[in-house]
Order: structure tokens, then sequence, then C-alpha cells
């Protein structure tokens, strides 16, 4: 496989900060200038060669093996290339995301791509709390871009979502879009409670009957809307999940909310 | 330990020193006389070729009290994009538009600042106040106590109690809060804005008590020079913002009948409503009548361009500022009726009229009032714009031609509708340590602090020469703090803790009385758990030294 390694050998003793492993950003560099770069830990910093085995080219594409949940913010702010991240990635995982592709070969911690305004981020496994939503005092949470989780997403995926495209394979937490501002989520799994909590626009497709429907969300009756149909034949390259649904996609039960904000978003769940 | 500063060009104007070569003395963190023959000198530092100056103190600076910590936890934001990690003797922290303490300490001590003033401490919210301020490293603390919007002081006010009754509450609230001085924002107006009045003018009736803010103005200017205390009314005024609030401040100084009045962040304050967009600049009008009363003092509260967010405790004028709040989320709200409050997120544009033309009135102000005893170099911190802009703006004023360089680069209205762009004046260094140094150190009545004479505080500053000011002011070569050596070339060497000053007037002390009486109807808590003892204040505040300055002041 063409492209930088990175190997973790040795747990770090505390969160580490990784948003300087970008692609883009070794892209060119020589293997020791790669190792010696710091990336900072709580209260000090870690040089790449005491973390990782390096190994490779430093091309457009970077694959970090064997991670165990401890780097944070991998793929941050990314522009370009290719990330593949194998094993537990940390939290904010393509945080602020501007147009790169990343892989996660494993399972995400919380607040995956939040943030982010364009490219596309696939997770294998599932993703913890905050997916594709927006970081403490953010208006917004992600604005852009496709975002794939073939697990669960944890509570408050796509939390003050703004624009841009949630699908998950699995099932979701509570809050699912909480005060959602627009874009769409497909959602095949099974949603907990108060889905759409204080939604005020945007689409949220749920393949199940959601566990709880609030009370401020109106029956809008059954319907077979060409936009949708075109939405999810548009989704059948994302695996079989959803060219089924796309497939079988005869109409909607439509429901509008949330009321108690202005109301204008809609949960559309298949009967 | 004897420690010489040798050979440097000392710049100290409360002695009437300008840019003369000697040594400075210090020991035990003080500065002293000139050893006799033979004795040690422990160590020298060889200061030759460089300059050196007191400590700068900022007299008007937001740096504790609640409003600070509602404004860091409405933009979280902006802190994770100014990170500070982990580095030598610092701790990791952040910065941002409102800047954790211990950023705050590190950023003042690091740019020679060794004493910051907080000028909008609640009373209630005094000892939380001083615990924040005790969490700013290095720096030396004080703060002013909010009156004039308070029901107890509005009830005396209004029900025509003797002016000794409100001197013994000015005193007393001095005392209980541990405060350095009074402030009075938008007098009355913050109380009238709870009974649903939306703008105060000076000789306007509060709707529910009928006076005036010229009547609270002229009973506390008259307790504080009754008491004696060296720190004139500090005063925000009224119509904050409000193009044409430069009448508003003309009768503010008047209100004051020639006792002494500190008018904050003027250039707020400096509003006409000539031209096209009802906006001009007032600051030449404004200007003159400040020349012509010497019983007046400014800060001017100079806005820089960029992100920022403006806390104040004028709930009034907030709430009407919140419509222009960006990003789009704010805070007003009553702090148990004390006074107000309002946290609303700003960013200033330099291609906005409003905005460069606030930016030309600010520099307007600075060059236009003649006595650099008189006028303060202040950005209203964070308000107008982050302290750590000061350097920048130095250069702003003693270099003319990037002055004007910069202005060409705003809207271009700001150059015609302000005279900035005609004036020559370019302030010197001598004039710099003024502004930043002996006066604000005389004004606050801080003996020991402000000059290099033998007795004063070891607070000391080392600048190599520069010929970009910017330049020289970011980064000194050393700051000494109580003559231990903080900073070097913009690096903290080493954390100290800074002390507390305080005012103590003498004061009739049956006042608690009625207080007691008060706090019983009417708060949250007794009177007795209200007062801030010394020794709490210095546990609170994590400090050394309690200082208490001397209220000696008459007329």
């Amino acid at each position: 496989m063409s492209g930088l390694r990175l190997s973790l050998r040795a747990r770090p003793p505390a969160r580490v900060d990784g948003s300087a492993l970008l692609p883009e950003k070794l892209q060119g560099q020589t293997l020791d200038a790669i190792r010696r770069i710091a990336l900072p830990g709580w209260n000090e910093f870690h040089e790449v060669g005491e973390l990782f085995e390096v190994s490779g080219e430093a091309t457009d594409r970077l694959q970090i093996d064997q991670l165990d949940g401890s780097f944070d913010r991998l793929g941050a702010l990314a522009t370009a290339g290719t990330l593949v991240l194998r094993g537990q990635a940390g939290d904010l995982v393509g945080e602020g995301l501007r147009g790169a592709s990343i892989e996660i070969e494993g399972a995400a911690g919380d607040y995956l791509g939040c943030g982010m305004r364009r490219g596309r981020i696939e997770v294998r496994g599932n993703a913890g709390h905050f997916a594709g939503s927006g970081r403490a005092g953010e208006l917004q949470g992600m604005s852009g871009g496709t975002l794939l989780v073939r697990g669960d997403v944890g509570d408050r995926a796509a939390d003050r979502m703004r624009r841009g495209l949630l699908l998950v394979e699995g099932d979701a937490g509570d809050y699912l879009a909480s005060r959602m501002l627009a874009g769409t989520v497909v959602l095949l799994g099974r949603a907990a409670g108060n889905a759409g909590y204080l939604m005020r626009r945007g689409t949220v497709v749920l393949d199940q009957r959601p566990a709880q429907m609030l009370p401020t969300f109106n029956a809008n009756g059954r319907q077979d809307l060409l936009a949708i149909q075109l939405l999810l034949r548009s989704l059948g390259g994302e695996g079989p999940r959803f060219s089924r649904l796309a497939a079988r996609a005869g109409g909607f039960e439509r429901w509008l909310g949330d009321l108690a904000a202005s109301g204008q978003g809609e949960l559309l769940v298949s009967f | 330990m004897l420690t010489r500063i040798a050979g440097g060009r000392v710049i100290d104007p409360a002695n009437g020193v300008n840019d003369v070569i000697r040594d400075l003395y210090v020991r035990d963190g003080v500065i002293v006389d000139a050893p006799r023959d033979g004795e040690r000198i422990d160590r020298t530092i060889d200061a030759a070729g460089m300059i050196v100056m007191a400590g700068a103190i900022d007299l008007h600076t937001h740096i504790g009290g609640g409003k600070v910590n509602i404004a860091r936890a409405l933009l979280p934001e902006f802190d994770r994009l100014d990170p500070m990690p982990a580095h030598g003797v610092c701790e990791p922290c952040t910065g941002g538009a409102a800047p954790s303490t211990l950023a705050t300490g590190y950023r003042y001590a690091a740019m020679g600042y060794t004493a910051c003033f907080e000028p909008a401490m609640l009373p209630v919210n005094a000892r939380q106040a001083h615990m924040e301020m005790g969490d700013t490293p290095i720096v030396d603390k004080g703060a002013y106590a909010l009156l004039g919007n308070d029901d107890f002081f509005l009830q005396l006010l209004a029900s025509g109690a003797e002016q000794r009754e409100i001197d013994d509450y000015v005193a007393w609230t001095l005392h209980a809060t541990q405060a350095a001085g009074i402030k009075v924002v938008n007098a009355g107006g913050i109380s009238a804005f709870k009974f649903n009045a939306r703008s105060l003018d000076v000789d306007g009736e509060h709707p529910h008590y009928r006076v005036t803010p010229r009547q609270v103005l002229g009973a506390l200017t008259r307790a504080i020079d009754g008491l004696g205390v060296p720190h004139p009314l500090h005063v925000h005024g009224s119509n904050l913002g409000v193009p044409g609030n430069a009448d508003s401040t003309l009768a503010t100084i008047d209100a004051a009948e020639g006792r002494r009045i500190h008018l904050t962040h003027l250039q707020f304050h400096s509003y006409g409503t000539e031209g096209d967009r009802k906006f001009s600049s007032a600051a030449q009008r404004i200007a003159e009548k400040v020349n012509a009363s010497p019983n007046v003092s400014v800060d001017v509260g100079q806005i820089l361009f960029g992100q920022t967010v403006t806390c104040s405790g004028d709930s009034m004028m907030q709430h009407r500022n919140a419509r222009h709040a960006r990003p789009a989320k704010w805070v007003v709200m009553d702090i148990e009726c004390d006074a107000g409050c309002g946290v609303v997120p700003f960013r200033y544009r330099d291609r906005d009229f409003v905005n460069a033309l606030q930016w030309a009135i600010g520099l307007e102000l600075f060059l236009l009032v003649r006595d650099p005893w008189r006028v303060f170099l202040t950005t209203d911190h964070p308000n107008g714009g982050p302290f750590w802009s000061y350097p920048h703006l130095i250069k702003l004023l003693m270099d003319r031609s990037f002055r004007n360089e910069v202005l060409s680069r705003l809207h271009p209205e700001a150059a015609t509708s302000s005279t900035l762009a005609s004036l020559e004046r370019e302030y010197s260094l001598y004039e710099i340590a003024i502004m930043t140094r002996a006066a604000p150190a005389r004004i606050l009545g801080l003996a020991d602090r402000g000059h290099l004479g033998p007795g004063a505080a070891a607070d000391i500053v080392v600048y190599e020469p520069h010929s970009d000011p910017e330049v020289q002011f970011t980064a000194p070569r050393y700051v000494f703090k109580d003559g231990t050596v903080v900073a070097e070339r913009g690096e903290i060497k080493a954390v100290t803790a800074g002390s507390i000053h305080v005012v103590k007037p003498e004061f009739d002390r049956g006042i608690e009385r009625k207080l007691d009486d008060w706090f019983r109807r009417h708060h949250t808590q007794s009177l007795a758990s209200f007062k801030i003892s010394d020794e709490e204040v210095c546990v609170c505040g994590r400090a050394p030294k309690l200082v208490t300055h001397a209220c000696t002041h008459r007329g």
C-alpha cells in the first residue's frame, strides 16, 4: 500500500492532539523530519518518532495503525488527501474538515466530524456522542460534506447541523438532530428518545419508527415525495442497505416540527 | 540581596527624570538609594543602551467579576483558537476574546505591565472578583466598587439623606468590598432599565426614584472628595455608544461642579449626529472641554479591529447593542439588584464606517487632550480590543505616518468625517511613560508604584530600543515585579503573586445599623458575610500583601 504509515507502538501517558498529522502537511517530508514533529499533550510534547513506527513515503495518503483512542483531532481542518485510521480513533476526528477524505476502519470517539464543511468521513464501526454536531459555543454543527457511520451513533448526533449529509446504518442515541438548522440525516436503525428536539428546519429520514415521537411534532400524513425518492436513489452507492431503502421506498409518514422551535423540520418515518 | 540595573536610560516622569543614564539599585523588592562604597552588589543587570521605566499600570481593564466569567462561558470557540500550551514556568491556558486568568497575568507581565485595576466590581460579587483576580498571576490588582444603581443608595438619595450618610455608605462599601475606588455606570440608568426605561439622560428622572443621574453624580463626587479617596469618581457616562451622546458627556462633566471626576472609555461617549449617516466625531468638542477642566481625567477605550467581547455593567445599553452581537449570542442580566451585566460579543471591522470612525475618534481624543497626566491608555479590555494590542496602540500614537497609513486602509469616510489625518502630534517616550506609569499611579494614589525613586516597589521594565515602538513595547528585555525578574524578551521566567491595592477612608460605623436592617429585609446574605475582611481578601485573592493607600486627598 502506498503512502505514509504510522503505527502506534507506545500508549502516550495522556491524551495527545494529533491535528498536526495531516497528509497535506506531511506530504513530501522526509521520514526523519516527520519523526521529529512534536505533538502537544496535556503538559508536554511528544515526538512522532517516540510514539509511532514511521514507514513508507509521505504522499497524499496517510495511514495510522493501532490507534488506542488517545489521539484527538486527527484530520482536523484537513483540506485534501486521504487519511486512514485503524483501531479506536479518539475524539474530534475530522473537526472542521474542509475537503479531505477520512476512513476509519474501527470506531470513533465523540464529536466525529463536528463543524465539518466539506469532504467525507466514513466509519466502519460506531461513533460516540455529538457526531456531526458543533463544539460547545458554536452556533452551527456540521455545515457540509458527508459523514457516514456504518455502526451506531451516540447521543446528540447532528446537533445544530446546518447542511450536509449524515448517514447512519446502525442506531442513534437520544436527541438525534436536536436543534437542527438544516441538512439531511438518514438513519437505518432506531432512534432513541427525543429525535428532532427543537429542530428548526432540515430532513431526518428514519427507516424505523423512533422509540418516542415528541408531542411537538404534527402528523402530516403519508407522503411520497419525489425529492426524497431522488435523495435515497442518490445514496445507492453507499452500500446495499441504502440501496434496499431506496428500492422499497413507497412513501413515508411525515411529521413536522419541532413546533417548540420554528417547526419547519421534517421527520420522515418508513411504514 | 542587592541588585544593580546598570547604565540604563532612565525615564521616570514622576521624578522628572527624562532619559538620564543612571544605575538603579533594588533590595528586597524595593528600589533603594545607591549603596555606600564597599557594599557588596550581588547581581548586576547590564542595561546599557536600554530604556528603563517603572512597571506599567492599567487603570481600567476587565479582568475579574461575574461578567468576565460569563463572557468566557459564552465564547469558548475563541479560546480554542488561541491555545497557550504549558511552557517553561507557565501552566497551560487559553487566550481568546475573554482570556483566562492565567493568560491575563502572563500576557500583562510579559508586556511590562505590573498592576491592573478591575473597574466594575459589583459589591455583591466582590468575593468572587477578588478570587478571580487572585487567580491572575504576577500583576498587582485593585478594583473599583460599583455604586449609583443600587437600591440602598438610590433610596438614600431619593429620601433626601444628608451627604454625610452617603459618605458613610460609600466608605462602608470600600471597606466591605476591599476596593480601591468607586465607579458609577450609567448613573441610575441600570436601575431605571429595570423599571422599563430604555434610556436616561443626565437630567432625566429615574422612573421610580425620581432622582436624576446629575444628582447621583453630584452625591458620589462629593462623597469621594469628602472622604479624601485618591481616585476620583470613575464614571461610565450616560448613553454609551449612542450617536449624539457628546451632549451627555459634557453634561456629566458639568454635573461634577468642579469636583474631581474620571471619565472612562471616553471614545464611546464622544459621538455627534452630523453627516448623512447621523454619526460623527465629537472628539474636538469633548477634548476642548477636558482641556479646560483640570478636575477631569479620562481614559480612552480605544477600539482596535478584530473579534472581541464587550462586558459591561450597563445592561441598559448592552440590551440596545445586543442586535449587533457577532457571533449572534449575548447575555443581559441583573445581578442581585446590585447593578446589571451585559455581555455582547463584537467584531470591529475596518471596512465598516461606524467602526472605522470609532477608531479615529479614540485616536483624536488621545491627540487632542493635551495633558498626558490626564489621559490614559486603555482599550477598556476586552471591550474595545484585547490589552495585548497596547504596543500597536502605542505605535499609532508615536508614529504619525503609520497612523495615517492605517487610516488610509479603513472605510474612506472615517478620514473625511474626523480630523485625525490633520493631527500632527506624535507622543514621545516620555509622554508614553507618563500616561502608562506615572499618571495612573498618581491618580490612583499609589505612592510606591509608577516611579523609580528610592522607596518605590521594584516594578521595573527594561526595553531594548527599537525603531518600531510596537516591537519595543511587545517584549521588553527584562520585567521586574517586586524585584524578581518575571519576564525576559516576552517569555515568563517566574510566576509570582501580586498585591491587592485598597483604600480605607474613615467613616461613622453607625451606618451599619441601617444597612443591617436593609440586608435582613432584602439581601440573600447577611451583612456579616457580605463584608470581606483583610485576612480573607489576602487568602482568597492569593495576595502576599494588602496595600492600603492613604485617603488624604483634599479638594
